[in-house]
């Protein structure tokens, strides 16, 4: 079995996991703490918090929950420095496979390059602006508006990530019809 | 205030019938999940932390039904709930007027099953601190009896109006709530706001307590798959899952990759196609997915 059908099968056992069955403290603030540290990739989880998140949904609730304020964090010190987080791109489909750049946004670069002459292989590469690195140090992903993740992870020392394409269809396709947004990883 | 929440909490009939909707919830249907707890306490956990706590927990389970019922009722029925809720955010108040009641409602409550007359005792005991909560409460978000007028539920008020206007700026709903809690914030400080919450995190916590789809997403955890791929899917956990597979029978192991499209399997609208076609219908499917996921489940937390 592949990573995603392991990860879809991980989380719908997860989702039906009782606390009744898997009693646990609640987590504390020196656990909070922890987390917060993992979530902005300070540190990496303990094997024991993992194991307490791994078995009972209501610290996992706790995570999550502190997942999302991280993240929100992340997004008010962005917007108070005025970084624009949509990537707009509106072109008309070239017949020729070559790379894209875009540049629409003063605070990252997005380019495409075809792996191949068909079109059917991609990589991507973003590239932040020097102001927008050190805020985004705890990770980015890139997402368009169907929710699909493009790109996720930790810019490096220069402000940029790189993966393969690894969504179904061509990247062209979908920049035609969806927009692109930098969230907080 | 608007007249349908003017009309819940103002009302003297509506008043009552929130009252009676309470009663019902807690001391009829959740009553004995409740005392349970509080009167039977672990060795060395009859300290007001331990019965806070035990409190805040039954009445978030309190919350989980309500909110289930606001999702699934649009007419008077949600509404209700929806008023009643607002009521039961306030878990230490709560826990602190059973505090005053504790002894003797653990006494009745400890013989309620021989004798009848204790079990009413129990009910009158509870749901007097309760209703007299339940009724400063609802007078404090009426602004009466010198009520602040920052309660929680008008705080929620503000901040869903404020999360329509900031989508009405955008042209578009958020998609994200961490950015709305983010824009939210931004915006409660650049009008100086008062009364409102300063922190993401409580912004959060609002947006939750009133958008079913949001709180679903942190009990849902196939909604947080990034999560679980970057901190819980270590190398281990994903070779004792493959273990815990192959310990189940093939027609077990077809039932979740059906039911998690978890290989390329043809889809089926109608189940006489099924049924024709992996010789089993829609009800089989289930089950077996069930039994299967309660197996695997079983096996991880070996």
């Amino acid at each position: 079995m592949n990573g995603n059908k392991q990860l879809k099968l991980l989380a719908a056992l997860l989702a039906i996991q009782e606390d009744a069955l898997a009693p646990t403290a609640a987590a504390d603030a020196c656990d909070e703490v922890h987390w917060q540290e993992a979530l902005t990739r300070k540190s990496a989880l303990r094997g024991n918090a993992r194991k307490a998140l791994l078995h009972s949904p209501q610290t996992r609730r706790q995570f999550y929950f502190m997942a999302d304020v991280t993240r929100a964090e992340a997004y008010a010190r962005w917007k108070q420095a005025g970084i624009e987080t949509a990537l707009r791109y509106r072109a008309a489909a070239s017949p020729t496979v070559e790379p894209l750049k875009i540049e629409s946004n003063p605070h990252f670069t997005l380019i495409l390059f075809p792996l191949d002459d068909e079109g059917k292989t991609w990589n991507l590469y973003l590239k932040l602006s020097a102001a927008f690195r050190p805020l985004a140090s705890a990770g980015i992903r890139l997402v368009d508006d169907r929710g699909e993740v493009w790109l996720a992870g930790q810019p490096d020392a220069d402000g940029e990530l790189s993966s393969d394409w690894q969504l179904e269809g061509s990247p062209l396709e979908r920049l035609l019809q969806h927009q692109l947004q930098i969230q907080p990883g | 205030m608007n007249n349908q929440e003017e009309w819940l909490y103002q009302g003297i009939v509506a008043r009552r019938r929130l009252l009676a909707y309470l009663r019902r919830l807690c001391v009829v249907h959740h009553r004995e999940a409740l005392l349970s707890r509080i009167c039977v306490p672990c060795a060395g956990d009859s300290s007001s932390i331990a019965l806070a706590q035990t409190v805040k927990a039954w009445g978030e389970e309190l919350q989980r039904e309500l909110e289930s019922v606001i999702r699934s009722a649009l007419d008077e029925r949600g509404q209700i709930a929806r008023a009643a809720i607002g009521l039961l955010f306030d878990s230490a108040g709560q826990a602190q007027v059973i505090a005053s009641v504790l002894e003797p409602l653990c006494t009745a409550y400890r013989h309620h099953r021989e004798r009848l007359a204790d079990e009413r005792r129990v009910e009158q005991l509870l749901w007097n601190v309760l209703s007299q909560h339940f009724k400063d409460k609802m007078d404090q978000l009426d602004g009466f009896g010198g009520g602040p007028g920052s309660h929680q539920l008008q705080v929620l008020r503000r901040i869903e109006q404020l999360s329509r206007e900031l989508e009405q700026r955008r042209g578009k709903p958020y998609a994200d709530f961490a950015e709305l809690a983010a824009d939210l914030l931004l915006e409660i400080q650049a009008r100086a706001m008062s009364n409102m919450p300063r922190t993401v995190a409580t912004i959060l916590e609002y947006l939750y307590a009133s958008n079913a789809r949001a709180a679903e997403s942190l009990d849902d955890d196939t909604q947080r798959i990034e999560l679980i791929a970057e901190f819980l899917a270590t190398p281990d956990v994903l070779i004792q899952l493959e273990q815990c597979l192959e310990q189940l029978s093939s027609e077990l192991r077809q039932a979740l990759a059906i039911k998690f499209g978890l290989e390329r399997e043809p889809a089926f609208l109608r189940e006489i196609d099924f049924k024709n076609h992996y010789g089993f219908g829609w009800e089989t499917l289930r089950k077996r997915a069930d039994q299967a996921r309660r197996l695997l489940a079983d096996c991880l937390r070996e």
